[in-house]
């Protein structure tokens, strides 16, 4: 195929103008270098995500991981996100919250208080354990989710929306993009979770 | 089983009578022991099969809150055990815990509510084990049950006097979740004798109502300096804390009184910043109602105790507590509790320097909360007259149990009054003879006798005294090995009861003998897998043989056996003790 047939092949696609905002928070931390290089990466993973999930049955399909894409992880089980006022807001990932289905507590530092990157900033108690939970950058914690205090549980519904848990003010601009560098992807992070279950779809 | 639907039987307060001639309904010391005849024999037995949920499920079947006497409880079923005369008792109360804590970790789905079979409204007073177990008893027989509670959250003591670091609130609140989703309506913030009372309630249409209302005054030291700044009792003490209160805890402490409250109160007052706290108590270490374990880890804290002391006054300074001068005592001669009487010895006055003084001396029922005509006269404290049996108050269709008719309990000896209420509120509803078939005297039998022959097996599994900090990918393995750990340890029960109850088939364990019918049978093997004894086995000839010395009569085959092959036969009571004594041996 040369370049003149590739090219006639293109079509466009239309974005909303919430997620361009978002992918322009992400090509500001370095993870993709143009929104076209997002959008083609997107279409890649969803098509990826549909040739695995094809004759798999609904209920099993439920049991899938969900990483959602524009979010950074540690290998701790925590991710970060940019929030619009250029803080990270940090939750627990879905595989952490099958391990929280008996949450009793979920208790952090203060507001204020300096956490350092892959030290834990609170802890999530349920019956049985302690889980640390691990800051994914170094800031200050500027928020702590109070929802969390009367209903732990919606770390089960929505660990990735209402269920996050703090967030964090970056010491500085440099040191962020370090960090949030050294994270890792969606992709990388779901090997890595497949890796510790001990079954390696890839 | 002809007694299998009564709601006696349902609530485990049958098979009790002595005229009972068949010894598989007798039930094991554990059993017996427990105040909420909690099956105790049943779940470690479904434990042993490593079914956790069942077992579970068996426990609430006696009473609602596994987790908080897996916790808390102090266990009279351990110390009934039989396996104390080979070595140590099963940790029964650790199993109940691990099963409470594994469902709700990974497994506990939301239980649908009970429909309502009966109209009559009930009214219970006082959300406390009492009352809350007997809501759930009467619940689950399809009766709309109203719990009313002056505090703001349900739970009584078990919510508002034990301190977290024995009894997590999420625990409490959570088994109580459980019980609401039953269909159990709580009503939080009315008090009794204020927003609502007897007469009130029962123009609401309540046709019967339990008083569960509790003890909630802490007793007095009558000393003089009582009323100096710096003396809180415990009760209040707790109660403010497990409300979120600030409390001011002094440099020096001492607790005066020897149950668990002083224990409680002593470690909570040491956790929050106390640098020495101090146990006074009049009798000697002996003596102390607390539990033995809690005495151990107060020492840990750092807790000092002093025995043999009863506090003569409270010294003040600016009205505020400066020291405790205190007599030595002398055991004297058994009173009627029991225990050896404290008699001072004269002229043996001595001094502690405190500046908070802390009296846990148990507690009394708030005589304004009980309506007049229901009051005991008679007695000391405020309290009233209640048949011990039925718990009858002299008010027809008004039930009263727990700690305001017994004085300050336990929760478990609470949860079996709860039943008890639950039963004759029913009785009573159903214009039955209240007292019929209810025998408050327990047959208790141990099948094994040989305890020297036995092999001598040490505990194999305690809960830790502190959570576990993993990561999320070790919490699987852990859990997995504490539950290796926890079967482990129910094999150590030597089922010395006749039945374990496990509720497997009812109705055939009527029967106590397979017995397989040749002709029927095509050798499918499934009875050979189900027989949790081991007892089938195919023969030569592909037809199951039972195993008679194996069999405890289950019925478990019977019931999978698709031909129908199988039947269960009568055995005399001589034969059912040797096999039993056999199985025993084995163990």
């Amino acid at each position: 195929m040369n370049e003149k047939e590739k090219t006639s092949e293109w079509k466009t696609v239309s974005l909303r103008t919430k997620l361009i905002k978002e992918i322009e928070e992400a090509i500001k931390t370095g993870r993709y270098r143009s929104i076209s290089e997002f959008v083609s990466e997107a279409i890649r993973l969803r098509l990826e995500e549909l040739m695995r999930t094809q004759g798999i049955p609904a209920e099993k399909r439920k049991e899938l991981l969900v990483t959602p894409e524009l979010l950074l992880y540690t290998p701790k089980h925590t991710w970060a996100q940019v929030t619009p006022e250029g803080n990270i807001r940090v939750g627990v990932s879905d595989y952490a919250q099958r391990h929280l289905k008996g949450i009793a507590h979920v208790m952090t530092e203060a507001v204020g208080k300096e956490v350092n990157k892959m030290e834990p900033f609170g802890v999530a108690e349920t019956w049985m354990f302690m889980f640390d939970l691990y800051a994914p950058v170094s800031g200050k914690i500027t928020k702590v989710n109070e929802k969390l205090k009367n209903e732990p549980n919606i770390i089960n519904e929505d660990p990735y929306g209402e269920g996050w848990i703090v967030e964090i003010k970056p010491k500085n601009s440099l040191v962020l993009e370090q960090e949030l560098k050294s994270l890792l992807g969606p992709r990388e992070y779901n090997k890595w979770v497949n890796k510790l279950e001990g079954r390696l779809r890839e | 089983m002809a007694d299998k639907d009564s709601i006696l039987h349902q609530a485990g307060l049958t098979m009790t009578s002595s005229s009972n001639t068949n010894v598989k309904r007798q039930l094991p010391p554990c059993r017996s022991a427990c105040p909420a005849r909690v099956n105790v024999q049943g779940y470690v037995a479904l434990l042993q099969k490593g079914k956790f949920k069942e077992a579970v499920e068996l426990i609430r079947q006696d009473m609602p809150f596994p987790a908080i006497c897996g916790r808390v409880c102090f266990s009279p079923c351990e110390d009934a055990c039989a396996r104390t005369n080979v070595d140590q008792a099963v940790a029964i109360r650790a199993l109940k815990r691990i099963v409470a804590d594994i469902e709700r970790e990974y497994e506990r789905v939301k239980p649908k509510p009970i429909p309502k079979k009966h109209k009559e409204k009930i009214a219970v007073i006082g959300a406390g084990p009492a009352g809350i177990t007997a809501a759930y008893e009467l619940a689950k027989l399809g009766y709309p049950v109203t719990v009313f509670e002056r505090m703001s959250e349900p739970g009584g003591m078990m919510r508002y006097c034990i301190p977290d670091f024995r009894l997590e609130k999420f625990v409490v609140l959570n088994e109580i979740a459980y019980i609401k989703d039953l269909g159990v309506e709580i009503k939080t913030g009315v008090e009794f004798g204020k927003d609502i009372t007897i007469e009130s309630l029962r123009e609401d249409g309540y046709k019967a109502i339990f008083l569960a209302i509790g003890t909630q005054l802490g007793m007095k030291l009558n000393v003089p300096g009582e009323d100096l700044k710096g003396v809180i009792n415990a009760v209040d003490f707790l109660r403010r804390i497990a409300l979120g209160e600030h409390v001011e805890v002094g440099e020096k402490v001492a607790v005066v009184g020897g149950g668990n409250s002083a224990i409680d109160a002593a470690r909570t007052a040491k956790k929050l910043g106390a640098k020495e706290v101090m146990i006074l108590y009049r009798r000697s270490r002996e003596e102390m109602p607390a539990l033995p374990h809690e005495v151990e880890l107060a020492e840990k804290d750092g807790v000092k105790f002093h025995f043999l002391v009863a506090p003569k006054q409270i010294i003040g300074e600016d009205g505020k507590v400066k020291a405790i001068e205190c007599l030595r005592m002398r055991l004297g001669e058994p009173d009627e509790s029991g225990r050896r009487r404290p008699v001072p010895i004269s002229f043996s006055e001595h001094q502690y320097e405190v500046d908070m003084v802390i009296p846990a001396l148990g507690q009394v029922a708030e005589s304004a909360c009980i309506p007049k005509e229901l009051l005991d006269k008679e007695a000391r404290a405020p309290s009233m007259k209640v048949d011990p049996l039925t718990l009858e108050t002299n008010m027809p269709g008004v039930f009263a149990g727990g700690d305001i008719a017994t004085g300050p309990a336990s929760i478990i000896e609470a949860v079996g009054a709860g039943k008890r209420a639950a039963v004759s509120i029913h009785l009573y509803l159903t214009g039955q003879d209240l007292r019929k078939g209810r025998d408050e005297a327990v047959e208790e039998v141990t099948w094994v006798k040989n305890w020297g022959s036995l092999k001598k097996k040490e505990r194999r599994y305690e809960p830790p005294l502190e959570k576990p900090r993993l990561s999320f990918e070790e919490a699987a393995e852990y859990l997995e090995k504490t539950k290796q750990k926890a079967m482990f340890e129910a094999f150590r029960c030597l089922g010395c009861g006749p039945c374990a109850e496990c509720l497997a088939s009812l109705e055939l364990c009527e029967g106590d003998k397979a017995v397989v019918d040749e002709n029927l049978c095509v050798g499918c093997n499934v009875c050979a897998v189900v027989c949790p004894f081991g007892a089938v086995k195919k023969d030569e000839r592909e037809i199951a043989r039972v195993n008679e010395d194996l069999c405890k009569g289950c019925g478990i085959c019977a019931t999978r056996c698709p031909e129908q092959a199988i039947t269960m036969k009568k055995m005399p009571n001589e034969q059912i003790m040797s096999l039993a004594l056999a199985t025993a041996e084995g163990r």
